[in-house]
């Protein structure tokens, strides 16, 4: 694989976008050919996920750090994204990694981004990409903040932040200092971009979670056994949102925002426009106190307003433990609802989207209940695992307490190492929990916090990636085996390249199917802004409706099975019906 | 009298249904005072010095099977270590063979940490269920502790076997709720849940909690069912309001919703849950101006509650919380072995429970029955001083050390602890009255009594407080004072044809004898 030298030119140059996006064309089309190459199927009609971490070439151990202490930071763990790093139209993947956070490291393990070679196979490249962060990593995002046309990873640490700049020769440079966002003295969250003012540029949003240092910890015992101490031991931090000021620097905007306001155990965050009124609001899932919702007046200044948003609190009025969050339509009305993971003997719980910014918290009637009740939950994916239009949910589990089967009272239900959740969505808003009954992967055991999905192998189904705590990751190769179709599609943004925020909108039978181009989801992760959708038995081209980030909107038509780039407007001739495919130039 | 809402008590409270197999497990401290109270009260009665009765014996004789009385209030504090004391010593020696087997296995020296005394307390529950295998009650002490510190599986087990020895055996049905629920088994709890209200159908804690685990478990209109019952049984129960609120929005019912979070917030204007409920339902029908009301007050509330809980967070010491709760794993295998005649085992596992949690009552209130029973009536005295230290707003555990003063033939000891229990609670018209009534029967100070009912009457201006009064100033021979506050009682409540009746005698009295003296008229007044 080769990269041409960075660009001296201003990132505006669109040239050099294009130039980028036949080498992406190019790529993808060599990987459509690869499309049908995948795994044989099991059971057919039945949802079905191997493990196939050994297989892929994954050999990355995750380590929190643990230094007998319990340090409350160390059960925190870390997110996973998914990018194409290195523009080849497949999704490589992007671990965090721990570190002893009292003592020096002399063999450190750091995190690790593998290369996708195809056909399922990977190759750490973490060295000579030079993102071998080896501090105590916890959340991540990767979106092209400099409209180069490249994704860019921010690393949302323990004290001392890491931003790459992709180069585009397959390495990246560390700017966290340049641009002022390394936040050197904060313990942080999840991490999200967004375009806060619709300016074109992304700016970065990055969630915090407690006043922490090794000074003010006190050692924890419960039952008589070490043990995490509760967050509630410590003094909520509040977020930091840096303003891109479009030259390729960042201005601290918190203050201006209004996000200094609000102190909050920070976990996973995600922006979206909740209250669809055409600019981008961030949903902030706090630990053990109310999430926020901060609402933006259009200019990035934000009031915090998730209680009548109905998003603060579970139906019980509890403030969760709240860790992930995602967004999709789940009962096929057309709006995103969201769902949150929590602590054990909470809910995952579903908002459901009722319009005008107001959620109802709908888990009672999801059936999401029982099947996560017991565990503590974090990382998550709504995907349609088996492309039959309706969105499922991927739930990942695994306690916190690495002793609780030691520990007095401890319940079977769960543990540090429990299998994910996977429930299966009818359509209506309700799921059925599939238990063991879906794949190997119902039998892989780990601690998960970071969970995403994506398709890996470019065969339209869409595969998750989860980061065990203290272990090694689980890579689930989606081997779902039936008839349904797909579409893929990746968005290029006029002025913001990486098109976040846009809705994309497929319409497989007189059913709206709704997609978000998101910069950060889950816990503290982020998935592929790639976007998947699947469309049951409909084999003619979909017709697909898209509202970039600036209000420009486009109409398509994609033929089934593929996976295509489609350009903003401006990128691009406009033309009634016009759709793109891997097979026209851009 | 002003009524205080009701908060439920959602773990244990007083079990209702006598047919009912008594409770050692879990939180079994209300049931097992309830249980000791009325051992107390057979006592009592039995040593002839308790009720009315006795509070009219102007000198009462210490009784025959208690020691001597001190000879001052300062050997009381300092009581001679008795022999049950001594049992727990370092240097105890077990009377024989038998009592060595009888006794459960504890260190001589208590355990500080957590993992040590939880291996204690398993030696004591094992003890006990070998002690007394045939007891059902010492197998749920059992189940209670594998839920709390062992595993929980096996309580499961033991629950299950329990309840197929014991069909109705309540206790064992709650607990295989509480593991349930803990395993994410929403609707099989609720099963277990509803199967125990039936056994105790006027707990109202117990039906809160099924209402809880039917909402839990999304059974919306069975919950709805359930706490409209909790609601007509006791309508001042905010916690249910509240929750029945939260029901009827996922009901989607909001306008009755928000009726049932204003009725919560009018029966407990700090109940913060309910603030949220209301805030919630008004904006979801449009009223944001009054929502923003109560989201604000939720938000003082909240933050209130937050800073509680975070500081207790912060100050959390596992010791000292393991402590107080195997000391109630203590208490309740106490009650068991009690029940089984192996009372040096109690005893002696009561006082490990005082030793190990400093607040917990119920110990306190055992051991202070059981040196009564002894006929030491100084080391009762102690611990129930001890008790009503620890609850010192709690008028009947003084009024108790009172009692135990009179008993040994100390009043002024008995009228010092009455007194500083309404000078520390002036605001507690029942106990002013009780007080009250002490000067006049008790130690014949009826200015004191007049003063103290007096006081009662100023904080509960009801019918019932003025009839009160009137009866006290009936004994003090204030029969004029005695006439008008009983008309002030039959004109509060003019459908208590007692009142009127009562007022009519007593003006008919004046207007009888309008010359003599208050104070020999009085004489002849029986009491009301």
């Amino acid at each position: 694989m080769t990269f041409s030298a960075r660009s001296n030119q201003p990132i505006s140059d669109m040239p050099q976008q294009v130039s980028n996006l036949i080498r992406y064309r190019i790529a993808l089309v060599i990987y459509l050919a690869c499309c049908w190459l995948g795994p044989s199927a099991s059971v057919s009609g039945q949802i079905r996920f191997e493990n196939y971490t050994e297989r892929a070439g994954i050999d990355f151990v995750h380590t929190d750090g643990s230094s007998g202490k319990y340090y409350l930071v160390e059960s925190m763990s870390a997110g996973v994204a998914l990018l194409d790093y290195d523009i080849d139209g497949d999704l490589d993947i992007y671990f965090l990694n721990g570190a002893p956070i009292d003592s020096p490291n002399s063999n450190p393990a750091t995190n690790a981004l593998y290369r996708n070679d195809g056909g399922f196979r990977f190759t750490n490249v973490t060295k000579e990409a030079g993102v071998d962060n080896a501090g105590m990593s916890l959340g991540v995002a990767t979106a092209d903040f400099d409209n180069d046309g490249l994704p860019d990873i921010y690393v949302n640490n323990y004290a001392g932040n890491c931003f790459y700049r992709n180069n585009g020769d397959g390495t990246f440079d560390d700017i966290a200092k340049d641009t002022q966002t390394a936040c050197s003295d904060l313990i942080g969250g999840g991490v999200c971009f967004l375009d806060i003012e619709n300016d074109g540029d992304l700016d970065l949003y990055v969630a915090n979670y407690i006043k922490f240092d090794l000074e003010n910890h006190r050692p924890h015992i419960h039952k008589g056994l070490p043990a995490y101490p509760s967050p509630m031991s410590f003094q909520p931090e509040p977020d930091r949102l840096f303003r891109n000021v479009g030259d390729g620097t960042f201005e601290d905007w918190s203050n201006e925002a209004g996000v200094l306001n609000q102190a909050g155990r920070g976990m996973g965050v995600l922006a979206f426009d909740f209250d669809a009124d055409g600019d981008q609001d961030i949903f902030v899932a706090n630990d053990t106190q109310e999430n926020h919702l901060l609402v933006n007046d259009g200019a990035g200044r934000f009031t915090e307003d998730g209680l009548f948003a109905g998003l603060a609190y579970d139906f019980r009025g509890k403030a969760q433990a709240s860790m992930g969050v995602d967004i999709a339509d789940f009962n096929g009305d057309g709006l995103q609802d969201l769902v949150v993971t929590s602590f054990l003997e909470e809910f995952t719980t579903i908002y459901q989207n009722q319009g005008a910014g107001v959620f109802e918290d709908a888990t009672l009637r999801s059936g999401t209940g029982e099947a996560t009740f017991p565990h503590v939950t974090w990382g998550l994916a709504a995907l349609d695992a088996d492309n039959d239009t309706i969105v499922d949910l991927v739930v990942g589990t695994g306690d916190l307490d690495d002793r609780r089967t030691s520990r007095g009272g401890a319940s079977t239900a769960t543990g540090f190492r429990v299998a994910d959740v996977m429930l299966r969505g009818d359509g209506r808003g309700r799921f059925s929990d599939l238990k063991a009954d879906w794949g190997e992967a119902a039998r892989t055991l780990q601690s998960t916090r970071g969970l995403v999905a994506g398709d890996l192998d470019n065969d339209g189904r869409v595969d998750i990636v989860a980061l065990g705590a203290r272990g090694r990751p689980a890579v689930l190769r989606n081997t779902t085996a039936n008839t349904n179709n797909w579409i893929s599609l990746s968005l290029v943004g006029d002025s913001q390249r990486s098109a976040i925020g846009s809705r994309v909108t497929a319409v497989v039978g007189g059913k709206e199917l709704t997609r978000i181009v998101l910069a950060g989801r889950s816990y503290q992760s982020c998935s592929s802004q790639k976007l998947c959708i699947g469309v049951g038995g409909e084999s003619s081209p979909i017709d697909v409706a898209i509202l970039w980030p600036d209000g420009s909107r486009s109409a398509h038509s994609i033929a089934t099975n593929t996976q295509v780039v489609v350009l903003h407007p401006s990128l691009s001739p406009p033309q009634a019906g016009h759709f793109d495919s891997p097979d026209s130039d851009p | 009298m002003t009524e205080k809402p009701i908060r439920p008590v959602i773990e244990d409270d007083v079990m209702n249904t006598p047919s009912q197999p008594a409770r050692p497990g879990e939180s079994p401290s209300p049931l097992l005072r309830n249980l000791f109270i009325l051992l107390g009260l057979v006592l009592v009665a039995v040593i002839g010095f308790a009720g009315a009765a006795g509070w009219l014996d102007d000198e009462a004789d210490p009784p025959k099977n208690t020691v001597s009385a001190p000879d001052s209030f300062a050997q009381l504090e300092t009581p001679e270590p008795s022999a049950t004391t001594a049992a727990l010593g370092p240097d105890d020696k077990l009377s024989d063979a038998t009592d060595a087997v009888r006794i459960p296995p504890l260190s001589p020296i208590i355990p500080t940490d957590g993992l040590a005394m939880v291996e204690e307390c398993k030696g004591v529950v094992e003890h006990l269920t070998t002690s007394l295998p045939s007891s059902v009650e010492a197998r749920e002490v059992q189940a209670r502790f594998e839920f709390e510190f062992g595993q929980v599986d096996e309580a499961e087990k033991i629950w299950k076997t329990i309840l197929d020895e014991q069909p109705n055996f309540v206790f064992a049905m709650r607990g295989l709720g509480d593991v349930c629920t803990m395993k994410g088994r929403l609707e099989e709890a609720v099963r277990y849940f509803r199967r125990a209200v039936i056994f105790e159908p006027d707990n109202l804690s117990r039906q809160l909690t099924l209402g809880t685990a039917m909402l839990q478990a999304g059974k919306l209109a069975e919950a709805r069912e359930v706490l409209q019952t909790v609601i007509e049984k006791s309508p001042r129960l905010s916690a249910a309001h509240t929750e029945l609120g939260r029901v009827e929005s996922q009901l989607q019912n909001t306008e009755t919703a928000v009726e049932h979070f204003r009725t919560a917030i009018e029966l407990d204007a700090e109940d913060s849950q309910a603030h949220l409920g209301l805030a919630t339902a008004l904006a979801k029908l449009g009223k944001r101006d009054e929502a923003r009301t109560y989201q604000q007050r939720h938000i003082e509330l909240r933050s209130e509650q937050r800073a509680e809980l975070e500081e207790g967070r912060r100050t959390y010491d596992d010791a000292v919380a393991m402590g107080v709760d195997i000391a109630n794993v203590y208490v309740n295998s106490a009650r068991v072995y009690l029940a089984g005649g192996l009372t040096p085992a109690a005893e002696l596992l009561l006082l490990r429970a005082a030793r190990m949690s400093p607040g917990n009552i119920d110990c306190r209130q055992a051991l202070s029955f059981l040196a009564g029973q002894k006929g030491q009536a100084y080391e009762a005295i102690r611990w129930m001083k001890e008790v009503a230290e620890l609850a010192p707003a709690e008028f009947n555990y003084s009024e108790e050390v009172a009692r135990l003063y009179l008993g040994i033939g100390q009043p002024d000891a008995a009228e010092k602890t009455l007194t500083d229990f309404v000078e520390r609670n002036p605001d507690q018209p029942f106990a002013l009255r009780s007080v009250a009534n002490f000067f006049l029967e008790a130690t014949n100070k009826p200015e004191k009594a007049i003063a103290l009912a007096e006081q009662a009457t100023a904080i509960d201006d009801s019918a019932s407080g003025h009839a009160a009064l009137a009866a006290t100033y009936e004994k003090c021979g204030r029969i004029e004072d005695a006439a008008r506050e009983m008309e002030k009682a039959a004109e509060l409540a003019p459908e208590n044809t007692v009142y009127k009746q009562t007022a009519a005698l007593l003006r008919e009295s004046i207007e009888a004898s309008p010359e003599e003296n208050p104070e020999e008229d009085s004489q002849d007044k029986a009491p009301e």
